[in-house]
Order: C-alpha cells, then structure tokens, then sequence
C-alpha cells in the first residue's frame, strides 16, 4: 500500500469575530489523491474554513501547511499559483464576460508562468469541453442555468492548474440528475490529480464521493472518519437530529 | 502656557464634537444605506444658510433655528433620497455597483447644490453675530457661542445615541446595519427605513451646519471641506461605527486646533496626514472589525 | 469581442492596423492647420486634452470600478513637475519635459494606489475625492510661506507647436488604452471589477495590476497638464487644481459610455466643445447644469451615449455584415 502523502495540513486553525469563534481550533489533513468531504449544520464555520484556506480571510490563531510548506500570512492569488483553487457558494463568475473569458483569465493568470495566449486557449477549450460546457463557450456568463454557473465555476478554478480543490456546495439546488452528473464530474476531477476537499449538504454524494469525512459544529471539529464511521457516529446523528429537540 | 493649552483643547473638542456630529449623519447614511454622500457637507452648508437667513431676516435665535431647520433638513434627506439614490439602487447589480455610481451622482449634487446656492444668494461669505461675548474659563476666553455650540453638540449627540439604543425605529435601524438579510425577515420595511436614515443623517448635518453658523461665517462653497472633514472621521473610526465617529471626531478636532495655532494654512495637510496614517496602519479605522 | 476566441490574425496584422489607424490619425490632426482657422486650433486643442482626461480616466476607472474623483491633482502635479523642471533644466528639450511630468504624475499615482488601491471598497473614491483641493491648498501655503511667490511665469509655447504635441499625445492615449483593453491585463482589470475576490482566486494579482494601471493612466494626465500650462504665460495652484476638471472628466467619460473607448471620447468632444464657451459667460449656471446633468446620466443612461447605441437593433445587423466581411461562420 503506498504511503498517503499529505497535501494540505490545517494545523489548530481558529477564526475569531469579535468574541465569536466561527472556527475554533480545527486541525485535519487532506492526502493527494483523496476526496476529503466536509460536513455540519448550516453556520457550523465550513466556508469560514474555506476563506482562510484560500487566503479571503487571516486566521487569528493556527496555520496552514501546502505540501510542508507554511502558507499562513500568504495572499490569495500567491496560493493559487502554488496549486490552490477553489469555487464559491454565492457563485462568483464574472458577469460581463463570456463563459469562455470566464476561463480563459483562470488560464493565463493561475500559474505565473507567463503563458502565451495560444496556450491559454487550448487549455480554455479542452476544460470548457471536460465539463461539458463548449456549446456555451460565447455565452455572457450572466443568465446561465445553475448547472451551468457550476461547472463554469469548476472549469474556471481548474484552469489554475490546482493539485487541491475545494469544492463549496458545488451540488446545492441541482436537479438529481444534475447532482449525478456532478459527482462524476468530481470523480474525473480526482482522476486527473487534483485532491479534492468538499462542503456539501448532500449526503448521498458526500458519502458516495468521499474517501473520508471531517464533521464540523459550532467551529469544532467534533468527529473524522471514513463514511461508514461518520454515518453511524452517535455524535454526528446527535448534532444533526439531537439540536431540534 | 497653561492657558494656550486649554485654549486649543477646548477649541479642539469645541470643533471636534461638530465634526462629529457631522460626521456621525454620514456614518449612520454609510452604515446602513450604503450610500457615501459626498453633498454632505453641503447639507451642513445648507443648515448654516438657514440659520443665517432666518436670524438675519427674521432675528430668529440659532437654538430656535435648530428646531426649525430639523424637519426641513429631512425633508430635503428624504427628497433627495427618493429622487437620486434610490432609483440608483433599484438598479445596480450589486452593493458594490450601488456604492460606485452613488458616490458619482453625489459629487453631481454637490455641483447642483453650490451652485443653486451661489446663483441665489452669491457666494461671498455670510455672517452674523450671536452671543459672541467672551466668557472666562480658568483664564482662557472664548465667546460664549462656542460654549453653548459645544453643549448643544453634546445634547443632540446624546439624544440621537438614546433614539438609536431605545426606539423601536432606532432599533430597526441598528438591525439593517448588522445585517439586511435578517431585518427583511423580521418584518422591518427596509425600504422606509433606507428613506429614514438618510433623512436622519441630513439632519444631524443640518444641526452642525447652524451651529457653526453661529461661529463662523457661511459660504457656499464651505461644504467640500465638511464633507472632507466627516470622510475623515468616518474612516478614522471605522466606516460605519457610530462611537469611532465620536471619538475620531473629537481627535480630529483636537488636531485641527493643534495645527490652527501652530501654522493654520496646513489644517487640511494634517487632516490628510492622518487620514494616510489610518489607511497604511488600520485602514477599518480604531474601532473598525479587523482583518475585514 | 470574446477574447478567448478570437481567432488571432498574423502576428503582424495584430499590431500593424492599431498602429496604421493611429499614424493616419495622427496624420490627419497634423495637417489640419495648414486649412483652418487659429481660434480652431486653440478649440481643437482644448478637445484633445479632454479626449485625454477622459480616456486616462476611463482605462482604469471603468472596468475596476474603482472611481478616481482627483483626477485634477495629477493634472496639476504634471504641470507643476514640467514648471519645476524647466526652471531648473532650462535647456531640456520639450518633449523630455513634457514625458517628465508625466512620470511625476505617475509617481504621486503609484504612491496613492500603493496608499488605498490594495484596500477593497470605497477608500480610493474618498482618498482622491479630497487630494486635489489638498495639493491646491499645500502648493498655495507652500508658495505664500517657503517661496515668497504666488504663481509661476512660464515661457509660452506657441499654440500650433502644442497643437501638434497634444494631437501626438491623444493618439498615443488612444492607442495605448486600445492596447491594454485587449490584452491580458485589460482583461484581468475588469475581472476586478467584475468579482475582485475572485479575481485573485483565479491568481491575479489585482493590487499590482490596479496600481500599475493607474499609475500608467496618470502619466498621460499629467503630460497633458504641462502640455496645456505652456498656453499660458502664468500658472497658479488655483489654475493647476482646479476642481472643475474633475466633475468635467467624470461627465464626460460617464456621459460618452464607459465600457467602450469610443465612448469618452465621444463625450470629450460633445462637453469640451460647449464647456470653454458656455463656462466663461455663465460659469454657476452651467456648472449647476452639468451637475444636474451628471445626476440624469447615472440615473438614466449610466451606459452612456456609447451604450445607448451599441444596445440599438442595428447593431446586430452591423456584426453580421461585418462577420461577413471577415468570412468567419460562427457569427
């Protein structure tokens, strides 16, 4: 059995507003190659999580590591460059381009490498056609359906080059058939080398997807464990079911 | 020595409570509308017209002005908001697209408002002479007007923190500022209150537009510096923040006083000065949420 | 025009027609004195320095949505850098004064991007709101307390030589934000203002590309400052720092369309050919009417005369002829 390599590290990562703790000393590890899903009742800090990953927002305590290296007092577009993306709840493309522009900047800027446009370009085509969007390619990205709006958000976080992606609700509000398609997406994401960490409320496609599973609550890491684990975890059913009494 | 001191203090918290009272309209319009009035200071401009008008026309005492420019002060907020500021945001996309493009209409009102007043009433310097006798403090003078300008500061501050802690209205307005989201669920009518505030902020510049009328004389190009001014504190405070705007009032105050004495021509320099200082060292100002 | 599928033309085709279009420009403006009138070329220079005020402002201001109300302090750090300069280099050759002041505007506009450009929101509106009173003020106090003088004589350049200059100047403006639109950085710009946030999620860097842009702008305001300062024999703060320039750029770009470049300079030309005239004989009124004006065009037609027409039917009509004409198949 190989040995996992660990990608990204969150080592005691708290997040304070004001006297709020919105994440509160929360440490995990995601492997290369993985699929790590991460759960818990709405407010329990996951996408507070994800902005201090990404760098949208300074930790108040704790640090990052990005294979060893500390990424902590790191700016946004520096993480990226090192092969960090990610996609977000409130989708953010932008608007007064079209669906291949949408892309094709994740392209030429995601790596500071200086690639020239004709590259860039390709690269646009073959992720708009890996998610399924080429028909779309001149379409303003305004006014597209919500599946769309998620896999441009996909394509256009993948055109960074990332080795970690992190997933924020991706499947939120798709139709079943569109969540189906969207866990094969993720899976074919996988297949091609970028390790995977996800919020999602679905836990049909959580479980199914995840290698393992890290459930937050109030802030706090309160259970980690592989799906089967995690779904007969008293704990767990206690703060998804137990809280409403 | 002792005495200049004092002197420049009491100066300084003389012009700092106004200029926190001025600032705290735009606070209260910025923190819970959204919208960076750049005019308001020609709403201050306005108040110290009024005043000037009514105690030259018709002798009517500045306190008494207070009470009389109020309520035209927010009709004119509530005007001027239903006509500009909220048809611009019914049709932004976003709240950034909102704060851009009103800011850009704002600096079209403060041309129209100058202007209006200029083509009226020209716009050479305007003053009268109200309680300008001097009273004696520990040996310090000062005309007995920036005394009562500084209690009467005092007073309307105080009345507009209890409007704000212990009205239903005030209550509502505090809620939208936290968060939009849950004051629509909690049944408030946003949009009224949007209408309200702004009014609000209109009238507390009018207030410290009468007050400074009764010790400096008014033009109708006096309102780019107020404005100028209320930026300042606001930032200095933390945009938003009805208690920074007090103190980073009265801080203001104090150095413009400081510098007054010292070299006058640079009052605006170190206004600026100080206005980099907060952007380089804590641009969401002393009390503003860290780290965004 | 999706740049990501854009089929590019030859290397050389790309470059070769901006550049042909601004030569013949440029050549067209040189000729035009030897036909007309001298008050036509004082005019027409006017018209090209607000051609240049609003298209500097507009290539920033427009797709990063941070709106710069201080326009009028870079104009007049220009001409007090070339004034400086030439009493102290007397013998400098005229357009290494005039590149120079350029550079001193940019300078103070990498300072003020450095300052507020690297903070999201409205710092920057409010920072550049008050900086060009403040230099007014600052350069007057200096003046009165440090030098003993108020204003500088300058020695006048004559008015066909700063014709040429300034024609020379706005094409180079021109061409420069045409360049930048279409490039990479253009394109990363209005991804700033289109979703900052996540504009550096996907590895921009946006406060390095505001700053360089907006420095880059300010050095053709600047140069256009010093450029017009020569018409006149004495400056002062109040001339150099007159606040008008700031309302009449943010009118112009605004009412020409911001999100196309035809569209300050059509404003340019539609407000600088009536603002000389009407702003001497009736300075309050008109100004009252340009604020109104400013007011109406945010609240109605914030896309500008440009949008308005770019929006019209026959615009559609228009891309396929010209799809045609290309022999493309997809449009």
């Amino acid at each position: 059995m190989a040995e996992r390599v660990p990608i990204l590290n969150g080592d005691h990562v708290t997040r304070m507003f004001g006297g709020l703790a919105a994440v509160s000393d929360v440490s995990f590890c995601l492997f290369e190659g993985e699929i790590l899903g991460l759960i818990g009742p709405n407010g329990a800090g996951k996408t507070t999580l994800f902005n201090l990953i990404s760098g949208a927002m300074p930790v108040t305590k704790g640090s990052f590591l990005f294979k060893g290296k500390e990424i902590t007092r790191m700016s946004i577009s520096h993480r990226c460059h090192l092969g960090i993306a990610r996609t977000f709840q409130t989708g953010k493309l932008f608007p007064s381009m079209t669906v291949s522009e949408n892309v094709f900047i994740a392209a030429l800027f995601g790596k500071a490498d200086g690639k020239s446009d004709a590259q860039a370009r390709r690269e646009t085509l073959e992720l708009l056609h890996f998610v399924g969007l080429s028909e779309k390619a001149r379409q303003p990205a305004r006014g597209l359906t919500l599946a769309a709006q998620r896999r441009l958000e996909i394509a256009r976080a993948l055109a960074t080059h990332p080795t970690v992606l992190l997933l924020d609700e991706v499947l939120a509000g798709l139709t079943p058939i569109e969540v189906a398609q969207g866990v094969d997406l993720i899976r074919s994401i996988r297949a091609r080398g970028v390790s995977i960490l996800m919020v999602e409320h679905i836990m049909k496609a959580v479980m199914g997807l995840s290698d393992r599973i890290v459930v937050l609550h109030h802030g706090e890491k309160i259970a980690e464990g592989s799906p089967n684990e995690i779904s007969t975890s008293q704990t767990v059913l206690d703060v998804y079911f137990g809280e409403a009494l | 020595m002792l005495v200049r001191v004092l002197d420049v203090l009491i100066a300084g918290l003389v012009m700092g409570g106004i200029y926190a009272l001025a600032a705290m309209g735009l606070n209260l319009q910025y923190g819970v509308v959204r919208v960076l009035n750049m005019a308001h200071g020609d709403f201050i401009m306005l108040g110290g017209f009024g005043a000037f008008w009514l105690f030259t026309l018709l002798r009517i005492s500045p306190l008494l002005s207070l009470i009389i420019c109020a309520p035209l002060m927010f009709a004119l907020g509530l005007l001027v908001h239903r006509l500009v500021y909220h048809p611009i945001r019914l049709k932004s996309p976003s709240i950034s697209a909102f704060e851009g493009y009103s800011i850009l209409a704002s600096y079209g009102l403060i041309f129209i408002l100058q202007n209006l007043v200029i083509v009226s009433w020209g716009g050479r310097l305007k003053a009268y002479s109200y309680l300008a006798s001097p009273v004696n403090i520990f040996g310090a003078i000062f005309a007995a007007n920036r005394l009562v300008a500084l209690l009467l500061t005092a007073g309307i501050s105080v009345g507009f923190y209890v409007f704000l802690s212990r009205t239903r209205t005030g209550k509502a307005i505090r809620a939208i500022a936290q968060d939009t989201e849950v004051a629509h669920l909690m049944s408030i009518n946003v949009d009224r209150l949007y209408a309200i505030t702004f009014g609000l902020g209109a009238v507390l510049a009018g207030l410290a537009g009468v007050l400074l009328s009764t010790m400096f004389p008014v033009s109708a190009t006096m309102g780019f510096s107020y404005t100028l001014i209320a930026v300042v504190v606001i930032v200095l405070g933390g945009l938003g923040n009805i208690l920074g705007g007090l103190i980073g009032g009265l801080v203001l105050g104090v150095v413009g006083a400081v510098v007054t004495d010292l070299q006058p021509g640079l009052v605006m320099v170190a206004f600026y000065v100080m206005f980099l200082g907060i952007l380089l060292i804590k641009p969401t100002g002393i009390f503003g949420k860290k780290g965004g | 025009m999706d740049l990501a599928q854009r089929r590019p033309p030859r290397l050389l085709l790309k470059w070769l027609i901006p550049l042909a279009a601004a030569l013949l420009s440029a050549g067209v403006f040189f000729s035009v004195p030897l036909f007309t009138a001298p008050y036509v070329i004082i005019l027409m220079t006017s018209i090209l320095m607000y051609i240049i005020l609003s298209v500097s402002w507009t290539v920033f201001c427009a797709p990063s949505q941070y709106f710069s109300l201080g326009i009028a302090a870079f104009f007049g750090v220009g001409i007090y850098t070339y004034t400086l300069l030439k009493d102290a280099l007397p013998w400098a050759p005229f357009p290494l004064l005039l590149v120079a002041a350029g550079i001193g505007s940019s300078i103070l506009a990498f300072f003020v991007g450095l300052t507020t450009l690297r903070i999201k929101g409205m710092y920057f509106a409010i920072f550049t709101f008050g900086l060009s009173e403040l230099l007014r003020h600052f350069v007057m106090w200096w003046e009165v307390n440090m030098t003993g003088t108020v204003g500088r004589w300058i020695a006048i350049v004559e008015d066909i030589v700063v014709y040429r200059y300034m024609a020379a100047l706005a094409v180079i403006t021109v061409l420069a934000a045409y360049l930048l639109r279409r490039s990479r950085y253009g394109l990363a710009l209005r991804t700033i203002g289109d979703a900052e946030s996540a504009s550096e999620h996907v590895g921009v860097n946006a406060s390095a590309v505001k700053i360089a842009v907006f420095a880059a702008s300010c050095f053709f305001t600047g140069a256009a400052g010093a450029l017009i300062a020569t018409r006149w024999t004495y400056i002062d703060a109040d001339f150099a720092f007159d606040p008008i320039r700031n309302m009449f750029t943010i009118m112009m770009s605004l009412f020409g369309g911001m999100d196309i470049l035809v569209g300050p300079i059509l404003g340019a030309v539609a407000i600088g050919t009536i603002s000389d005239v009407v702003l001497a004989r009736l300075p309050q009124v008109s100004r009252l009417l340009l604020g109104l004006l400013l007011v109406a065009v945010v609240l109605f037609i914030p896309q500008g005369l440009a949008g308005l027409f770019t929006n019209l039917k026959w615009s559609h009509v228009k891309d396929r002829v010209l799809a045609k004409l290309r022999g493309r198949h997809d449009g």
